[in-house]
């Protein structure tokens, strides 16, 4: 919704020449008009991180016109989940070829708000060359970072192979998650799948366990197709 | 039945502590905690483990917290024990600044002395340089073994490089030693002296600059130190708003130098839905996959 083009400062790190970097609102849930002009924060992305410090330290995220991009401080943080996705998509508009190991990077060395950050970024990438930091992130026992690629994000049904999509599903299954919030399955429900789902629901029924109504609504699935 | 109140761990070490150490600690009115960086009882050897016990601190601890709604916090840093292996020292101390700056990291710490190697005070004094200029507060380990010289070397070496005393807390302390490090203007640790004797010293030397922790970590100690002696503080005659400022008060106050945390952040403090703790439960245990 806003296309304001990004220069990082130079002395921060030379990935962030004469970034252009669109934000797409779709999936951060917040909007732009988050961005105003009162307190300013300090957004710092390098190969780092992706960091967001209170106001005082001058911003070195600027736009093209040298307008220093400023972002909401409020108290529940709502504006630093978006930016830090702003942030993660200059990186890689920065040096295409070298992104998806300097999202790699990111991830690895992030704390759960980065690495939640990175996984919703790739959702607006779209380019399977980022297939391994999404299922790294797939594979994190820190409910916020899976669900941050698991959930209302297009990247895993487009990518993932048979094998990690179903893990996913599953996965949510775990977390309690609700299947709902998985983007493009109907379209990758397969055979494999709902074995795996009945596999899943048998083995809780035979331990007198509770069966999670989202299988069911999965087994569903199968009639219909 | 024990009275609960409102407690802040600020030295533990939850990764080596279970989840029913995370449930007691939360029924026990603990809050918030802060873990700070440890050899983790068997030291590290290169310096990719250190990305991952950083790592660990800023992810998947802080999230494994937030299940039993208490803040995890950490101090991030080399510890003296580890210092002993120069070229690995070389290597974490130029990653630490890294990580300094994530989310939940509000000090630098243990660092210090053990043994009272020159390895160990190179890697204290880069460390001390490294809070200083991240503007964080330290931790300062002191040794079991020769505890009074060690804390006169590090009263001199925060005094050479002219560190804020007040951003400083010298962890270990005895009585002998409190006296020394209050005198200097730095924060006293008590932790693992025995909930009485904790409550005694709390007496003696006021509410001022005063820090109570469990340390609990890997070898036999326990994690809800912290709640017995301020049981043990009610019951020798401290006022409830005196304990609250010894056991909560004072750590945010500390931990609050860092500009990261502050006493309102703890207002809503969210509980993440997680598999039930005990009975039946719906589903395995997460995490527990390989």
């Amino acid at each position: 919704m806003v296309a304001d083009a990004l220069v990082v400062a130079r002395d921060q790190c030379e990935l962030h020449r004469g970034v252009e970097a669109r934000f797409v609102d779709a999936h951060t849930g917040v909007a732009l008009e988050h961005v105003t002009e009162q307190a300013p924060l300090d957004l710092t992305a390098n190969r780092n991180g992706l960091r967001i410090h209170p106001a005082g330290a001058s911003p070195i995220v600027q736009t093209r016109d040298q307008r220093h991009l400023q972002v909401r401080s409020d108290p529940a943080g709502e504006a630093d989940f978006p930016a830090r996705v702003l942030l993660a998509r200059a990186i890689i508009a920065a040096d295409p070829p070298s992104g998806p190991r300097n999202l790699r990077a990111l991830y690895v060395e992030g704390d759960n708000d980065e690495r939640a950050a990175v996984s919703r970024t790739l959702g607006l990438v779209d380019d399977p060359t980022y297939t391994r930091v999404a299922q790294e992130a797939c594979r994190s026992n820190v409910k916020p970072v899976f669900e941050a690629i698991a959930c209302d994000n297009p990247f895993p049904a487009r990518h993932f192979g048979e094998r990690p999509f179903c893990q996913m599903v599953l996965k949510t299954f775990l977390f309690g998650t609700r299947l709902s919030r998985v983007e493009g399955l109907r379209e990758r429900t397969t055979a494999e799948l709902f074995r795996m789902a009945r596999d899943f629901a048998d083995d809780l029924r035979a331990t007198g366990r509770h069966v999670p109504d989202d299988v069911g609504e999965l087994l569903a699935l199968e009639g219909a197709a | 039945m024990r009275t609960t109140s409102t407690l802040f761990d600020p030295h533990v070490h939850m990764s080596s502590r279970t989840t029913d150490d995370y449930e007691a600690m939360a029924r026990a009115g603990i809050r918030a905690v802060l873990e700070p960086s440890s050899s983790g009882g068997q030291p590290r050897t290169n310096a990719g483990s250190f990305v991952d016990h950083f790592a660990s601190l800023v992810g998947w601890e802080r999230f494994r917290a937030s299940q039993f709604g208490i803040r995890h916090h950490c101090a991030l840093g080399l510890s003296p024990r580890e210092a002993n292996d120069e070229s690995l020292a070389r290597d974490v101390l130029d990653l630490l600044p890294r990580f300094l700056v994530k989310e939940g990291v509000v000090a630098v710490g243990m660092i210090g002395f053990e043994e009272r190697t020159s390895a160990e005070e190179d890697a204290f004094v880069r460390q001390l340089d490294i809070a200083q200029r991240a503007r964080l507060p330290v931790l300062v380990h002191t040794p079991r073994a020769d505890k009074k010289r060690a804390v006169e070397r590090t009263l001199a070496i925060l005094r050479e490089m002219t560190f804020a005393p007040e951003m400083a807390v010298i962890d270990g302390c005895s009585e002998e030693t409190a006296e020394q490090v209050l005198d200097a203007g730095h924060w006293a640790g008590f932790s693992k002296l025995g909930y009485a004797p904790m409550a005694a010293l709390a007496l003696h030397f006021g509410k001022t600059r005063v820090l109570i922790g469990s340390a609990a970590d890997w070898s036999p100690s326990d994690p809800l130190t912290v709640s017995k002696t301020a049981d043990e503080m009610r019951r020798i005659g401290f006022a409830p708003k005196d304990v609250l400022a010894f056991m909560w008060q004072n750590p945010i106050a500390f931990f609050a130098q860092s500009g990261r945390i502050a006493a309102d952040h703890f207002e809503h403090v969210e509980t993440v839905d997680r598999p039930a703790a005990s009975g039946v439960r719906p589903l395995p245990p997460f995490g527990a996959s390989p």
